[in-house]
């Protein structure tokens, strides 16, 4: 390679850096929101690739939460979700090989070369996904389910309640129609920050915008039963008991939602 | 252990070489004994290619370099000059026949300790300085650094490239370049010289230098086998010539003898026409 | 020997003579500092993401001085002629090769070193635990990992361009640290005729995916033992002997 060649190319590819962001600007200037125009311009360059990319990082992230190895986690709608968090339930597809040889020297030399070990981060050690769920956002700011997690990680892992709850403003100005975001902005304004008021009015607009979207029951519990909860909280029986009536249809064999609903009523 | 008569003191020196005329004459060397030649190249075939593709580029050459003299090598282009340059040198294997340089054959590394070897054109590398380029060479060749200490700047010197030895060869011309060639053969002190049109890019100082520079080397003792197109210079030079042709030799010997005896007197130019046959 | 080093000296100065490594240099320094000055929430050590992109970004670049400078140096010898000087000089053809491969194995070892001291200065200063063996072990997996790819380059550089060669090799180390795994699973799994050829490619292909350190850089897992630290090193040292060896049988015969 030579060295005139390298610069070349460099001066290249920024001046196509430079013009493609420049002419999309000049579109999104016209048509678009404020902060899709505000994407940094590494990131508007890479195009419609960028949905592809942002994926990636949050795979990485989550290769990252399992220690650098590569980890698929179903939810059972499809696809990873903020409200499927809590399962246990997940299909380990690498750190396992199908048996070989002990003979077989060079697949003893990868066994024992690669990581295979299972581990999740704990405590402030959850802080090193923050980057690729952020890039994932920047690449991608249409990408729901990298901000929500960011806004989940900041609040309830770093401890940043308020930093979360900035940026899924910013998220929501990007997405406006996001039940996600506005169901996990109600859940922090709920749960870390105990401002009842705005966590009702961001999960009632969850729950309206949730209406219009795919979703299935789990996802449509997460937002009632905070909902729920929040009413319960502020003393609201009248509007927090219809709610549990509600989860009580979508999962009847849930005993503890009858026995609440036969709290709040008795 | 040969013993050369001495130079007469009354002995008329003429072009062509008079001088050696009678000493390499058997009848005015009394003390002459014939040494093993440093080239001998016996029944010579290369072939290029194979099946209905190949090319027949040497035809059973036979050829003998007797030490301390300047051999031309002669013919047009095509005619295989290269190739038995690459096989004298050992860069290629021949299909058929036997070739030794100093008793050796060439495909022995050790053969090529005391050869020095220029090339009509080498692109040598533009990140090195001549004196860089020369030191690496002369570590290849087994010179003692203290040697190379000494000889190197004397190289300079004999080349006229004393205040330029320091300098990157990426800033240098052909003709700057044909006399680092010119260097790098001589590094080691060869006793066995091959040229690859020596003269090439020079300018008609730097020529004539040359000339003398052969001579001067074959004074010291040393064998110089060269290829050229410039026929005026291997006449001046040469004590014996060969003309290639189409992969064999027309013609070998003394030039005053394939002139003067067997062609009445005519020009190199056009003996060496008449012996490609285009004349 | 000496013509040996001789000829490696020579790349030597190619390389500091060249602006390519300084450019890779400095390529590196600005994106390991702007890496290092993200601030992500105000949230002070984070440093895996470093880590690993670093580590990534050094073998990339290691990788790339070492492709660059080893694939040209056959095919440029014979197009600038210089290579018929040399072989006129008392110098093996193997002689030559081995200078050629040792000449890119040590300017590619130089710039490895450099690219590694900064990764390890920001790797130290980062914040996060680390090990020294670890680090130790990343250096020298990334060592062999040079030794292997000049071998595969010097062996390719007989039969093809520089940009050939150039390409080639990046797309084969592409494949196989990308689907390593995939072919191991594929033979495992597959039987009869299938199972033979994809074992015999397993078994042919250069496994740059052992030298690969990454994940336990970045994430802190423990150092590798020494019995496989040493069973890479010997494999590395046998197939690197392999392809020195079907290197020099073919430019020996090859006519020049």
């Amino acid at each position: 390679m030579r060295s005139r060649s390298l610069l070349i190319f460099l001066v290249w590819f920024f001046l196509i850096l430079i013009i493609a962001t420049r002419i999309d600007t000049f579109n999104y200037a016209f048509m678009a929101s404020r902060s899709a125009a505000d994407v940094p311009a590494i990131f508007r360059f890479f195009g419609e690739g960028r949905n592809i990319v942002s994926y990636m990082a949050i795979l990485q992230a989550d290769r990252y939460y399992h220690g650098g190895v590569g980890h698929i986690e179903h939810a059972e709608g499809g696809g990873l979700s903020v409200a499927s968090r809590g399962r246990d339930s997940y299909d380990e597809e690498e750190g396992h090989h199908p048996e070989a040889s002990p003979f077989n020297i060079l697949f003893r030399i990868q066994d024992n070369t690669q990581v295979t070990g299972h581990v999740h981060l704990k405590g402030d050690k959850v802080k090193e996904i923050i980057p690729w769920l952020y890039f994932s956002a920047e690449i991608d700011p249409h990408n729901v389910l990298a901000i929500t997690l960011t806004g989940f990680y900041l609040a309830d892992k770093l401890d940043k309640p308020q930093e979360a709850v900035a940026y899924l403003r910013k998220g929501l100005l990007d997405n406006p129609d996001s039940w996600e975001i506005n169901a996990e902005l109600g859940r922090i304004y709920f749960q870390d920050l105990g401002n009842y008021k705005a966590a009702v009015d961001f999960l009632s607009k969850a729950m309206e915008l949730q209406k219009q979207a795919p979703h299935d029951k789990f996802q449509e519990r997460y937002v009632l039963s905070f909902l729920a909860h929040t009413y319960e909280a502020l003393g609201d029986k009248e509007k927090a008991v219809p709610l549990y009536r509600r989860l009580s249809r979508l999962f009847p064999k849930d005993h503890r939602l009858r026995r609440k609903i036969d709290d709040l009523t008795s | 252990m040969t013993t050369v008569a001495p130079k007469p003191d009354n002995m008329k020196i003429s072009g062509g070489g008079g001088y050696r005329t009678r000493l390499t004459d058997p009848l005015h060397r009394p003390f002459y004994k014939k040494m093993a030649p440093i080239l001998s190249i016996k029944d010579l075939h290369y072939t290029y290619g194979s099946g209905k593709e190949s090319v027949n580029a040497l035809r059973g050459i036979d050829l003998e370099i007797d030490k301390g003299e300047i051999f031309g090598f002669l013919g047009p282009n095509g005619a295989g000059k290269t190739t038995t340059i690459k096989i004298i040198l050992g860069i290629l294997a021949p299909r058929r026949g036997r070739v030794e340089l100093g008793g050796k054959s060439p495909l022995e590394a050790a053969s090529r300790k005391r050869v020095g070897y220029m090339p009509e054109t080498a692109d040598y590398y533009r990140f090195l300085t001549p004196a860089e380029l020369l030191y690496m060479y002369g570590d290849i060749c087994g010179v003692e650094r203290s040697v190379l200490r000494e000889r190197i700047p004397e190289l300079f010197r004999l080349v006229d490239l004393e205040g330029l030895s320091g300098r990157l060869m990426r800033t240098f011309s052909k003709g700057m370049m044909q006399k680092v060639s010119f260097a790098q053969a001589l590094v080691n002190d060869p006793e066995f010289l091959v040229l690859d049109e020596p003269t090439s890019g020079l300018d008609p100082v730097s020529r004539t230098h040359m000339r003398d520079t052969l001579n001067h080397l074959r004074e010291r003792g040393k064998t110089v086998f060269f290829s050229s197109h410039e026929l005026s210079e291997v006449e001046t030079i040469s004590d014996r010539i060969g003309i290639l042709n189409r992969g064999e030799i027309a013609a070998c010997g003394p030039v005053h003898e394939l002139l003067g005896e067997k062609s009445e007197g005519q020009s190199l130019e056009n003996y060496f026409l008449k012996m490609i046959g285009k004349h | 020997m000496r013509a040996v080093l001789a000829i490696i000296k020579g790349m030597i100065k190619d390389l500091v003579r060249r602006k390519d490594f300084y450019v890779l240099l400095v390529f590196l320094l600005v994106l390991m500092a702007v890496m290092a000055s993200q601030n992500f929430f105000q949230i002070k050590g984070v440093t895996r993401y470093m880590r690993d992109l670093g580590y990534s970004i050094v073998m990339l670049l290691s990788f790339i001085i070492a492709v660059t400078f080893t694939a040209k140096q056959i095919p440029a010898e014979i197009e600038a002629r210089t290579i018929y000087p040399l072989l006129a000089k008392p110098l093996t053809r193997y002689s030559f090769i081995a200078g050629k491969y040792l000449g890119g194995v040590v300017v590619s070892l130089m710039s490895f070193t450099v690219f590694y001291l900064v990764y390890g200065l920001f790797f130290v200063t980062g914040g996060e635990a680390w090990s020294a063996p670890l680090l130790a072990q990343g250096f020298f997996f990334g060592v062999l990992f040079l030794f292997m790819v000049c071998a595969m380059v010097i062996f390719l550089s007989n039969f093809m361009t520089f940009s050939a060669n150039v390409t080639i090799s990046f797309l084969i180390y592409i494949i196989v640290s990308g689907f390593s795994d995939t072919l191991r699973d594929s033979i495992l799994r597959a039987k009869g005729v299938l199972s033979v050829i994809e074992g015999v490619i397993f078994y042919i292909m250069p496994h740059f995916d052992f030298f690969d350190m990454r994940v336990r850089l970045a994430h802190s897992w423990d150092p590798l033992p020494a019995w496989v630290v040493a069973a890479v090193a010997v494999y590395t040292l046998v197939y690197c002997l392999f392809l020195l060896y079907f290197s020099q049988a073919v430019f020996s015969r090859r006519k020049l």
